[in-house]
């Protein structure tokens, strides 16, 4: 299968403005050369910590936020040149889950008005259409047809992630981001949403980029898994793979942090020492040496380019 | 998954609707005086002619300076006109000036403001700078200076007092609009594709439109008084037309020879009509308020 989403050295820098003229002095790396494709039907992971990037890569694959730099390629098209026009009219096709299901809704519209939004603004359909495809889609979501006159005060924060979920699929896209769908929600709830998404993906033959801080989550749902760090993908592999043999020191660092439900496992945690760096002035080469354990010279001087070690395992590390 | 939405019937079946709004501005005493200060007023200006015992502009030399009495309640003028008569008709007009003069405000200052807060950039400077220029003058001096510079009269007037309540509205909307720009149902509106004008004015407006309302009814009582200031300083209504401040500005040589009810009666018009004003928007305000408003 070929690549629906070809992402290429994206890049998005936020300006530090500073003195009554605004004046540049420096800048925010926030997505720093990202490159990655998804094939068709598949589910990219992207895990990180808070602050590495991951939701501003969502963002500007959507555009959403602006990229500085890098081409988006969907499915032959350019989305990083389109128009603001053709831009507005090619949103039918990406769509987006945003993490805050309480932040997400319009608190002053009714489930109904909010379901119609996305199908109005791109269709002419005659009113009782309408209806039926907003009843279609509340049950599509595992919601019912008389749910469409609340507000969304009136839904539990699962329920209201179905809502989001279900306005994702009104303009039936073939590409969904979905921003830490379920990290708002309860374990409970979590599990509910992600077998929903993932019987949708069946259902709907759709794509994800699944963005989430928790590897359980993503190891759930994905094919592959990209592990981000300060605004550069350092690792990016099969799930399988990556969660047999993570080769990056930052990878291994995080999957020894995942809890292991045995109260008799022996722990051989790797713990990193200090924080995140700031990503307005990046360590120079290597931005994760300052935390690596097996950091050598070269680490701190040069960056490590990001090659493919293995068949479709991408890395970006000195030591292999 | 069906007894997923069966479950959420039993949800806060109650609280469909904002209802509590209403319930907790009734219990406001405050606001419930304020309130019956501006019926009281909205009814004496509609019912104006059948109310007045007299015609506002009939002059009668024979009984000038009249004090209160059983024949004319609030005395007469210096013209022999009916004090009481006059203060009727003069709500119909402090009434349309504030309505006129917040209505321009708003329909200038909140799209200003919105347009400001939204796109920000350079254009978003260049609005809420030339607000800032408005707010810099001292509201009445700014108000005169437009009026005198149109030419006196009602019109102008209620022009005046609008575009002096533009930048406030506009400041109001925009920092509304910079706060709610951030929030993710505007960022899905984007992402569905949703046209700027129509996310500014559906999804918005109306998350905004609390604080705009307080502002506006606030508002209201300061057009009311600009207005009667404009027209005390000879920049309002022309005479003989019945106007709060006019009426005072006629009456006020005649404080010192002991005609007091010349200018109290159209004084305590004014002061109560801005009272209620203020006591509703204080109220609305409260009741407005998130952190007072426990229903929802």
């Amino acid at each position: 299968m070929s690549a629906l989403l070809e992402v290429s050295q994206l890049k998005k820098y936020f300006p530090i403005r500073k003195g009554i003229f605004g004046k540049q002095v420096g800048a925010v790396k926030a997505v720093d050369g990202v490159s990655f494709n998804i094939k068709k039907g598949e589910t990219l992971g992207i895990v990180g910590e808070s602050g590495c990037g991951k939701s501003t890569t969502g963002r500007a694959i959507l555009r959403l936020i602006e990229p500085t730099e890098g081409e988006i390629l969907f499915n032959g098209t350019n989305v990083s040149r389109l128009k603001p026009e053709e831009l507005r009219r090619f949103r039918t096709h990406m769509q987006i889950v945003f993490q805050d299901p309480f932040a997400s809704l319009d608190p002053k519209w009714t489930i109904q008005k909010i379901l119609e939004e996305p199908i109005r603004t791109h269709m002419k359909l005659p009113e009782a259409e309408v209806k039926d495809k907003v009843a279609n889609l509340l049950e599509v979501v595992g919601l019912s047809s008389y749910h469409a006159q609340r507000y969304p005060h009136e839904f539990s924060g699962g329920q209201r992630q179905r809502i989001g979920v279900a306005r994702a699929l009104a303009l039936n896209p073939e590409f969904i981001v979905c921003d830490e769908p379920v990290s708002a929600l309860d374990v409970s709830i979590q599990s509910q949403v992600l077998n929903l998404m993932r019987d949708l993906q069946d259902q709907f033959s759709l794509t994800y980029m699944l963005i989430s801080h928790d590897l359980s989550v993503v190891r759930f749902i994905s094919t592959q898994v990209g592990v981000m760090y300060l605004g550069r993908m350092v690792e990016l592999a099969s799930t399988k793979e990556l969660f047999r043999e993570p080769l990056h020191p930052y990878t291994k660092a995080l999957m020894s942090a995942v809890p292991v439900p045995d109260p008799d496992a022996t722990k051989n945690q790797i713990v990193l020492s200090g924080d995140v760096p700031n990503p307005s002035s990046p360590p120079p080469g290597c931005t994760f040496h300052t935390r690596c354990s097996m950091a050598n010279e070269i680490c701190s001087c040069e960056a490590p380019e990001w090659k493919e070690v293995s068949p479709e395992h991408f890395l970006a590390c000195h030591l292999y | 998954m069906l007894s997923i939405a069966e479950n959420s019937s039993s949800i806060k079946n109650s609280a469909s609707k904002p209802n509590s709004f209403f319930g907790l501005l009734f219990k406001n005493r405050l606001a419930m005086i304020g309130l019956f200060f501006i019926l009281f007023w909205t009814f004496v200006a509609l019912f104006a002619p059948i109310i007045a015992p007299y015609s506002p502009t009939a002059t009668n030399t024979a009984i000038k300076l009249e004090a209160p009495s059983a024949a004319h309640w609030m005395g007469t003028d210096n013209f022999g006109r009916d004090i009481f008569s006059r203060v009727i008709f003069g709500a119909r007009i402090s009434l349309w000036t504030g309505i006129i003069g917040v209505g321009i405000s708003c329909c200038l200052g909140i799209p200003l403001g919105g347009i400001a807060g939204y796109y920000g950039g350079k254009l978003g400077n260049v609005i809420m700078r030339v607000m800032d220029t408005l707010l810099a003058f001292p509201s009445l001096i700014l108000a005169m200076a437009i009026a005198a510079s149109i030419g006196p009269g009602l019109i102008s007037a209620m022009i005046a007092v609008g575009i002096v309540g533009i930048p406030e509205f506009a400041r109001l909307m925009f920092g509304q609009t910079v706060s709610l720009r951030e929030k993710e149902f505007v960022e899905a509106g984007r992402a569905i594709g949703v046209k700027d004008s129509v996310i500014l004015r559906k999804h918005i407006f109306p998350n905004a439109l609390a604080p705009l309302l307080v502002r506006a009814t606030l508002g209201l009582g300061f057009a009311i008084l600009t207005a009667a200031s404009l027209s005390f300083l000879g920049l309002g209504v022309k005479p003989p037309t019945a106007e709060w401040g006019a009426m005072i500005s006629e009456g006020r040589e005649y404080i010192i020879s002991g005609q007091w009810w010349i200018i109290s009666f159209p004084g305590l018009a004014i002061v109560t009509s801005i009272l209620g004003f203020n006591l509703l928007g204080d109220g609305l305000r409260d009741v407005l308020d998130p952190r007072i408003r426990t229903g929802k």
